[in-house]
């Protein structure tokens, strides 16, 4: 199972004084199984890539398949390849716009054609999902509640479609340090326990390096990197031109390195870290 | 010399209606000119209704802010108070105007009826205080993130403004956007003086500010030295906020036995203090 970008390039406005190449020949391989990040500068061509996966632009030239099936063209194959993979957009909340929650995450299931009995159920379990109380909060009104619950209910809006793959374009963007420690361990929980195909594009390389299984960096319309964390971060040169940085924690441990700790470099949690410090206190120093 | 007097100030949104919310509640603060001072705190602990009050684009339902000895409840100070308070906003896209990059920053003094040759004088020396200057002539949809942010701040220099309100500037920027504008903004602090109240979740940003205000509720909490906000590692994440990786990592180790001095912010002192253990 999965989404497979098969050399796809993609030209805004071919042909006028404004044409521009966004993708050139990109080949990727996205499984439901991992966990992937896809991160580069602004203009680095990932939001170009991302909408791509689910048929919001057509490729110029290449193809995607969803599971096997290209979601190109009208047929209902191809329309139910495509279903299988919702977006998040950025700043999602700016999208809602119904009188209630309850209305708002109904709007895709309703837009399926579903019963009504399947609607409230599927509106339920996202709810539930994104710690949003159903009986609490379905009939509010989704313009008063703070950012980091506007941005949850979207996302509930997106999940209620019950898509196969999920992308979020830099979900945490703006939330505070919980408010982004929350969504991302729910999204790790969309991946792990439901099973679902995580794509998150982010410039917060803290983010990439604690969730992802595999990182790809974008820089110039091409894939420049596509490794496991570990290895995409020992690229020192390669995260540079495409504008990134080192994770904290990388940044961090290589500064201990430096003064002659010897701790390990390519690990990326606080309790990981903490071991290695005693272990290389205790090693001795050669500082 | 103070620049900024805020006392006793509360604002309600939508007051006595259902939906009423007290987003400030009894503030107390003053600001030094040429201070520069980072605002932390949690989405809805009212950082932003407080930036907004600071040139008048809010007035205080009850209590007073004044910006350098004005009232903003003087209605008739009200451009003379923008003049002094620039402000830059979270998305650059929603805060560019014009089609290209001189017509976006003269846009300010235009509005003040300054003449033509002094609006030059004044872009000229805004763009290049941000280091922009090579862009001039560019439409800012072609320009980076970070580019726009700092046109947005060219912006409020062009009014020759002495005070600039940030609020989440970089909230939306790559690691070079956030570098490029951080950079922009400690330079004018430094060189030009200019007064910076600074909006941020990124703690590391914070740690280069003279004080630190931590909000929660409408209130001010804490302020202080980031020295002395970022050790007390339990305060802040009990807010819902963070520390600096390094100070975080510090009180771990102390936690599992490991003595450690207290005062440590960044990776180059948790080194060396790590270095000097027995």
């Amino acid at each position: 199972m999965s989404i497979e970008v098969k050399n796809v390039t993609y030209t805004y406005m071919p042909k006028t004084p404004f044409e521009r190449v966004a993708l050139k020949n990109i080949d990727l391989c996205i499984e439901k199984n991992e966990f992937t990040a896809i991160a580069g500068h602004t203009g680095s061509g990932k939001s170009t890539l991302v909408q791509q996966l689910n048929g919001l632009l057509d490729p110029t030239e290449g193809e995607v398949l969803v599971d096997g099936v290209a979601i190109h063209g009208k047929s209902a194959q191809a329309a139910a390849a495509r279903r299988k993979v919702g977006m998040v957009f950025q700043y999602p909340e700016h999208q809602l716009f119904e009188e209630s929650i309850f209305a708002d995450i109904a709007f895709g299931p309703r837009n399926l054609e579903l019963a009504e009995a399947d609607i409230e159920q599927r509106v339920k379990k996202a709810m539930e999902f994104v710690n949003l109380p159903y009986e609490d909060y379905k009939d509010r009104s989704p313009f008063q509640l703070s950012g980091g619950q506007m941005r949850r209910v979207a996302i509930a809006g997106v999940i209620a479609l019950q898509p196969e793959y999920l992308i979020l374009d830099e979900p945490t963007a703006g939330l505070d340090p919980r408010g982004r420690r929350d969504l991302l361990d729910k999204i790790r929980q969309l991946h792990r326990k439901e099973g679902i195909g995580v794509v998150l594009v982010s410039h917060n390389m803290d983010d990439v390096a604690e969730l992802a299984d595999r990182v790809v960096f974008m820089n110039q319309g091409k894939i420049s990197v596509n490794a496991p964390p570990k290895q995409a971060f020992t690229e020192t040169e390669r995260l540079r031109e495409a504008g990134l940085d080192l994770p904290q924690m990388t940044q961090l441990l290589r500064v201990l390195e430096e003064h002659g700790l010897s701790v390990k470099t390519d690990i990326f949690t606080i309790k990981e870290a903490i071991a290695s410090v005693q272990e290389a206190i205790k090693e001795g120093k050669k500082c | 010399m103070e620049f900024i007097h805020i006392e006793d100030m509360s604002y309600v949104y939508h007051p006595e209606r259902e939906d009423e919310y007290r987003a400030l509640d009894h503030i107390n603060l003053s600001v030094k000119k040429g201070e520069f001072v980072a605002i932390l705190g949690t989405n809805g602990s009212g950082k932003s209704t407080l930036a907004k009050h600071l040139n008048a684009l809010l007035l205080p339902t009850s209590g007073s802010c004044s910006i350098a000895g004005m009232d903003t409840k003087q209605q008739d100070e009200l451009w003379k108070i923008r003049q002094e308070v620039g402000m830059v906003f979270q998305n650059p896209d929603n805060q560019i105007i014009a089609a290209v990059v001189e017509e976006d920053v003269a846009f300010g003094p235009e509005n003040l009826g300054v003449p033509t040759e002094e609006i030059r004088q004044r872009v000229s020396d805004a763009l290049k205080a941000v280091g922009m200057s090579k862009f001039r002539n560019f439409a800012p949809h072609l320009l980076s993130g970070g580019q726009k942010q700092r046109v947005a701040i060219a912006g409020a220099l062009a009014m020759r403004t002495n005070c600039l309100v940030l609020d989440e500037p970089t909230a939306m920027l790559d690691p070079i956007g956030r570098q490029e504008v951080l950079s922009t903004v400690k330079k004018l602090h430094n060189e030009f003086g200019i007064t910076v109240l600074y909006i941020t979740h990124f703690m590391e940003e914070a740690v280069e500010a003279d004080r630190i205000i931590v909000m929660e509720k409408g209130k001010i909490c804490s302020q202080g030295t980031p020295l002395e906000i970022f050790t007390q590692v339990e305060t802040m994440e009990r807010l819902g906020l963070e520390v600096p990786l390094a100070a975080k990592m510090a009180d771990s180790l102390r936690k599992k036995g490991i003595s450690l001095p207290k005062g440590i912010l960044t990776n180059e002192e948790l080194a060396v203090e790590l270095c000097r253990l027995k």
